[in-house]
């Protein structure tokens, strides 16, 4: 049984790939089929998170068709962290080549499984570390929320802006920080704030959070959570001032006050991700934390509010984004609150 | 801000303001949770009535364009939710810790359901605007410091500083009150006075069914103009929690309610305040007064006697067959 262990992962790799189902071993075949499983935090047609996480495996999906091979999707919603473990290895009991866990909770999960089924390649979102067949992704929102900053702050007629966050987490704490430092980056002497509200859909509270920015002199608040960004535009219209979605193109919720969307472009990044575990290219140990660089990241205007961003402003926003796109900028991680506001901002283009 | 801020007078006006905001769908959902433990029933399914309250009262704003109407379909949603409870708590003699449990999972569940299906597009529906607007009230909002803090607020706020001297008078100095507190405490006695528990018991489930529905239509649509779900995010429980806390006084519940959303505005500015206060400790914040305060000052406070406790009897008078026990 030992030997037999070892010798399907040669014979696996002789044919380009791990873990592939031998259903006839010995006849090598090219045009070879692929197992991939998706476990997402909620449902594949959510309109948001879980949604674009799907659509990016159905992406890798016709990617590596026009490569001759043929991936099966299959997926698994709406579980617990506890449940979201089972499940993965129940897929990778079962011979799936690729499991991707799209939801921040899922990540003991992905790295408890990984250890006890080596044969398959698990892809988790925002975790901390990639370990052997473990790979962590994560879209490094702090490129955009920089540009989103920049413009907040060129854009705040009070010289104060603010963010509310959903927690003091990882990726989430990079773009809050971000943010505010690319408001500084546009106004070295603007006041920035930040608040968590330790939740993604408590939109009492992040109207309040919003608001109790907003009496301090903030004028554009930037939208670090997820459906409990409705409380933040409930307070900035109130108020007359300016907000900035994140992740998906928000402007229809509130199109008086949302002024634009900083864009994750999640299916892009999960796309990537995929096809490279399929076809084995990714770096042992490597997180995946993919930035404007690699296409993670877009600004997009809401056409109502389109008439009262100044052109020179729209003109230093696109030069801005370029500047991060080539790497001339560098947006770094800053995972405490706070340290944005310590940041030399020279570092931001030396090398 | 900084910690200057703090000397400034702006700074207080606005926590008052926002304590205030925070505290009053905690008020509304309180206020009823007191009636309903004083008859002698713990209602842990104040979280999802008030999630009923919000989804029933955003989709009722939806489509009639007004709050008032909104109000109204949460209110009458969250009293039939309460009438289920009491049937299968007051009636049929359920228990009330696991039947309050099971209607939070299952509302909560039922909200959602009915929201997404209402929709093509649940996560794409607009910010309503039927949101009722602060009322600033003449004479009252002029008062120096505090005028505008208290008396330039939305409509609902003044209904909940309206609603505590009625509820503590209806209580305290009515009859109603206190067959209520008589069948909260020993029902065996007021039912050998001739009062009917059951029915003091249902209409005070009613009552705290109809209130946590307005408590989750005020945030819903007062306050947001949306519906997201999860979006009560735990308030039904710290509800549960002001009560003992408020020691089943509607004024002590109300100035509890107060305290909680005054720790909540305090922890939101202290985040922005830039002190240096550990990041992770302040979003907990009112969470932890709460439950300092719940067991060392209120700790000492009884429940009612009978609280937990169903009252079975036969030969009943309100109900149909098919609810009432069985001799056996």
């Amino acid at each position: 049984m030992k030997s037999l262990e070892k010798l399907i992962p040669l014979v696996a790799a002789g044919v380009g790939m791990a873990g592939v189902v031998l259903s006839g071993a010995g006849s090598a075949a090219v045009a070879a089929e692929v197992k991939s499983a998706y476990i997402p935090c909620g449902q594949v047609n959510d309109g948001s998170w879980s949604q674009a996480g799907y659509e990016g495996m159905k992406a890798a999906k016709q990617a590596l068709a026009k490569d001759g091979i043929e991936l099966t999707v299959d997926y698994t919603e709406n579980l617990t962290p506890a449940k979201a473990e089972a499940a993965a290895r129940d897929y990778a009991t079962r011979g799936y080549q690729t499991i991707v866990l799209h939801c921040g909770t899922f990540a003991d999960a992905a790295y408890n499984a990984g250890k006890d089924f080596p044969k398959s390649n698990f892809l988790i979102v925002v975790a901390p570390k990639s370990v052997d067949n473990v790979w962590s992704y994560i879209p490094a929102m702090q490129d955009i929320s920089f540009v989103s900053g920049f413009l907040a702050a060129k854009m705040s007629k009070t010289a104060a802006v603010g963010v509310v966050a959903s927690f003091n987490f990882s990726n989430v704490t990079w773009q809050a920080e971000g943010f505010r430092l690319g408001a500084r980056y546009a106004n070295p002497k603007i006041k920035t704030y930040s608040t968590y509200i330790n939740s993604f859909d408590d939109v009492g509270k992040a109207k309040e959070a919003a608001q109790a920015e907003l009496d301090s002199g903030a004028d554009v608040i930037y939208s670090a959570t997820d459906q409990a960004s409705r409380g933040i535009f409930a307070a900035t219209e109130a108020a007359g001032a300016l907000a900035v979605a994140s992740y998906s193109d928000q402007a229809s919720l509130a199109p008086k006050t949302v002024l634009a969307s900083a864009l994750a472009n999640i299916p892009l990044l999960v796309g990537n991700v995929v096809q490279m575990s399929v076809k084995g290219s990714l770096e042992k140990s490597k997180v995946y934390a993919i930035g404007m660089a690699g296409g993670i990241g877009a600004l997009a205007m809401n056409p109502e509010m389109q008439q009262k961003v100044p052109a020179d402003v729209m003109k230093e926003v696109a030069k801005l984004t370029d500047d991060i796109k080539a790497g001339r900028l560098k947006v770094p991680a800053l995972s405490e609150p706070g340290k944005s506001e310590q940041f030399d901002l020279k570092n931001l283009t030396s090398k | 801000m900084t910690l200057h801020s703090f000397v400034e007078i702006t700074f207080w006006i606005s926590l008052l303001a926002a304590s205030i905001r925070i505290a009053t769908p905690l008020i509304f959902a309180s206020l009823g949770e007191t009636v309903v433990e004083r008859a002698g029933l713990l209602n842990v399914g104040v979280e999802g009535m008030m999630a009923l309250g919000a989804v029933s009262g955003f989709l009722a704003a939806f489509y009639s364009a007004n709050a008032w109407i909104a109000f109204l379909v949460a209110i009458v949603v969250g009293s039939l939710a309460g009438l289920i409870f009491g049937l299968l708590t007051v009636v049929r003699g359920a228990d009330q810790i696991v039947t309050g449990i099971v209607l939070n999972i299952l509302a909560l569940g039922v909200a959602s359901f009915v929201y997404q299906n209402a929709f093509a597009s649940a996560n794409n529906v607009p910010q309503l605007h039927v949101t009722t607007a602060p009322l600033a009230l003449p004479w009252l909002s002029n008062i120096p410091w505090v005028g505008r803090a208290l008396f330039a607020q939305s409509p609902l706020v003044y209904l909940a500083y309206l609603l505590v001297p009625v509820f503590w008078f209806l209580l305290e100095r009515t009859p109603w009150g206190l067959n209520t507190k008589a069948v909260g405490e020993h029902p065996e006695a007021a039912d050998s006075l001739g009062i009917d528990v059951w029915r003091v018991r249902l209409q005070a489930i009613i009552l705290g069914g109809a209130m946590a529905g307005l408590g989750g239509a005020t945030i819903a649509v007062a306050q947001v103009g949306a519906y997201v779900d999860g979006m009560i995010a735990g308030r039904g429980f710290i509800v549960l929690a002001i009560v003992v806390f408020g020691g089943w006084n509607p004024w002590r519940v109300a100035f509890a309610s107060l305290f909680f959303g005054a720790a909540e505005a305090l922890q939101l500015r202290l985040q922005i305040s830039g002190m240096g206060l550990p990041n992770q400790l302040l979003p907990g914040l009112p969470y932890l007064l709460t439950i300092v305060v719940v067991v060392f000052v209120a700790g000492r406070a009884g429940y009612p006697a009978a609280i937990n406790q169903p009252y079975l009897r036969r030969g009943l008078t309100i109900m149909p067959k098919l609810f009432q026990k069985s001799d056996g």
